[in-house]
C-alpha cells in the first residue's frame, strides 16, 4: 500500500512567545493548519502521534481528547530531533496494517528561557548526573568538541561551516516563517562571539516556540491531491553504544536500506532537509546518507554545491535560521520537504521530484543516538 | 583524585556513564572502579572562560570534564577528580553522582 503526506502546517515560530502561549495550543495550531492544508477536518482523523518536551502533565491522549479526535491509533514519541522520522515510520506501518487511514503527526514546544534551561539540565540521567554539575547548560560544548574532531578529520575550517550557515540564511531570506531572515555574511559569521570554541553564535540554533504537523494518509484517500509519496523510512537507535567519536551518525547504518527501498540513490535527490542542530552535523549526515563521499573533498563540496545553493539543502533556512522549536526540530525539515514537493515553497520553491529528510537527536552523553532517513517523491 | 566508572563483575568491561546491562556479556551486576588520569582528546573554551574537555582513558572510556586549576591542550595527560574545586592542581573534574542504578 502506498502512503503519502497530503498536508503540512507550522505554527509560527517565535523567539518571544506571547503571554499565555501554551505547548498544547501551539501544537493544536499546527495540527489545524496541516488539516486545512490537506482539506480534511478532525473528524477525518483516526490516527495521531505527538512529540513534545513540554507537554507534561498531558500526554498524547489528552491532546486527542481535547481536540475531539476519535482514534484507532495513538502514539507519543520522545526522540527529539529524530521524533518526526520515528513517528512517520510508525504511521506508515499503521496505515499499511490497516490500523488507521488518516494520521496526523505533530511536534512542538513552548521553548521560553525557563523551559529551555529545564530541558537541557534534565535531558536524561547521564546529563543530570555528569554534565549539568560541571556546569554545562546545553550541548554546545559537546558539539564544539565534535566539530573540532570533524575539522581535523576532513580538513575543514570555520569558514567552511560559515558557508553552510550563510547559505541557509539566504534560503531563510525567502521564507517568511524563519525567525532570522536578514542576510548574513561570512565576515559576520566569523566575527560573531564564540559560544564554545570553535562554535560561534551562528553555529547554534536559536530556541523558538512553535510546532509542526503533517497529515499522512493511505493513497486511496489522496486521489487528485498533490502529495509527497513516502518511498521509504528507516531508523537507527544507539548504533554504536556511544563508543565512537560522534562523527559517524546512525544514518550510516540506516541510509543504505532507505535508498534501496526507495529504489533511488542519493544522486537522484533534488532536495535534502538535513537535521541541522550544528553545521558539523549537516556535514556528518550528508556524508552518512551518501550525498557526499567520506573521501571526497568536503570543503570543496561545501564551496561548490552548498554555498551557491546549487544543492537545495534546508531550503527553509533550517533550524539555524528558522529556529529550533524543541521537539519540532526534527519535523521542521519534513514540513519543508512536503511543501517543496507539493509546490508550496513560495519564493524559495525549487524544482524537486525527490527529497530526503534526515532526523538526528537525543544526545545521551557525548553525541546523538537516534537517526532516521525518509525518502519522499512528488506525486499526484 | 580519580574519576569513578563502572566495571562489569563478570567480564570486567568498563563503562561510563553507567549502564544497566553489560553489552559484552549481558551481566547486570557492576562494581565501581576508578581511574586517575587520561589523555585530553579534544577541548573547548566556553564563553564563560571555562575549559571543557573530552578525556580518553584506557579501555575506551571517555569522560567529559571541566578543567580546573589551569588550562590544557589536546594531547595533554591530565589527572581526573570527582571533586569540584578551583583550589586544586590542574585536573579534569568528572562529576560523580548516581541518582539511580
Amino acid at each position: 500500500m502506498a502512503v503519502s503526506i497530503i498536508g503540512a502546517g507550522e505554527s509560527p515560530y517565535t523567539r518571544h512567545p506571547r503571554l499565555g502561549t501554551t505547548t498544547s495550543g501551539t501544537l493544536v495550531d499546527a495540527v489545524s493548519r496541516a488539516l486545512k492544508d490537506a482539506g480534511l477536518s478532525p473528524n477525518d482523523v483516526d490516527g495521531f502521534a505527538v512529540s513534545s518536551f513540554t507537554l507534561d502533565p498531558d500526554h498524547a491522549i489528552d491532546l486527542a481528547w481535547r481536540m475531539g479526535l476519535k482514534l484507532t491509533w495513538l502514539m507519543q514519541d520522545t526522540n527529539g530531533g529524530a521524533s518526526a522520522g520515528n513517528m512517520l515510520q510508525h504511521a506508515v506501518h499503521a496505515i499499511e496494517a490497516g490500523d488507521a487511514s488518516v494520521v496526523v503527526l505533530a511536534a512542538g514546544d513552548l521553548m521560553d528561557h525557563g523551559a529551555f534551561a529545564n530541558l537541557v539540565a534534565k535531558y536524561n540521567r547521564a546529563t543530570a548526573d555528569h554534565l549539568t554539575p560541571l556546569p554545562m547548560s546545553g550541548p554546545n560544548a559537546l558539539f564544539a568538541m565534535l566539530t573540532t574532531r570533524q575539522m581535523e578529520k576532513f580538513g575543514l575550517a570555520r569558514e567552511d561551516y560559515g558557508r553552510i550557515a550563510v547559505a541557509q540564511r539566504e534560503w531563510a531570506g525567502l521564507n517568511p516563517g524563519a525567525v532570522y531572515r536578514a542576510p548574513l555574511t561570512l565576515e559576520e559569521y566569523l566575527a560573531a562571539p564564540l559560544v564554545a570554541e570553535p562554535l560561534g553564535r551562528f553555529d547554534c540554533v536559536p530556541p523558538v516556540t512553535g510546532a509542526d504537523a503533517v497529515v499522512v494518509v493511505a493513497d486511496e484517500r489522496a486521489t487528485g491531491q498533490r502529495r509527497a509519496k513516502i518511498l521509504s523510512t528507516t531508523a537507527s537507535y544507539n548504533s554504536d553504544n556511544q563508543a565512537g567519536d560522534g562523527l559517524v551518525t546512525g544514518l550510516r547504518s540506516c541510509a543504505p536500506l532507505a535508498w534501496e527501498r526507495a529504489g533511488v540513490s542519493p544522486e537522484d535527490v533534488d532536495l535534502i532537509s538535513v537535521y541541522d542542530d550544528y553545521p558539523a552535523m549537516v556535514v556528518a549526515q550528508l556524508v552518512d546518507m551518501g550525498a557526499v563521499g567520506e573521501n571526497a573533498d568536503i570543503p570543496e563540496f561545501i564551496r561548490s554545491r552548498i554555498q551557491p545553493r546549487e544543492l537545495a539543502i534546508n531550503t527553509s533556512g533550517g533550524q539555524l535560521s528558522a529556529g529550533q522549536a524543541g521537539s519540532a526540530g526534527g519535523m521542521h525539515g519534513l514540513v519543508e520537504a512536503v511543501r517543496q514537493l507539493r509546490g508550496q515553497g513560495g519564493d524559495r520553491q525549487v524544482q524537486a521530484k525527490l527529497a530526503a529528510v534526515s532526523g538526528y537527536g537525543m544526545v545521551l552523553y557525548r553525541y546523538g543516538a537516534c537517526a532516521n532517513l525518509a525518502v519522499l517523491e512528488a506525486s499526484e | 583524585m580519580s574519576a569513578v566508572f563502572q566495571r562489569c563483575v563478570n567480564c570486567r568491561a568498563a563503562y561510563f556513564p553507567f549502564r544497566l546491562i553489560c553489552s559484552t556479556c549481558f551481566e547486570s551486576s557492576f562494581i565501581d572502579d576508578e581511574v586517575d588520569s587520561g589523555l585530553v582528546e579534544s577541548v573547548t573554551l566556553l564563553s564563560s572562560g571555562q575549559q571543557t574537555a573530552t578525556v580518553a582513558c584506557l579501555e575506551d572510556l571517555h569522560f567529559i570534564a571541566r578543567i580546573q586549576g589551569g588550562t590544557v591542550e589536546a594531547g595533554d595527560r591530565i589527572s581526573l577528580t570527582n571533586t569540584a574545586s578551583q583550589e586544586t592542581a590542574l585536573a579534569g573534574y568528572v562529576p560523580f553522582q548516581r541518582t539511580e542504578v
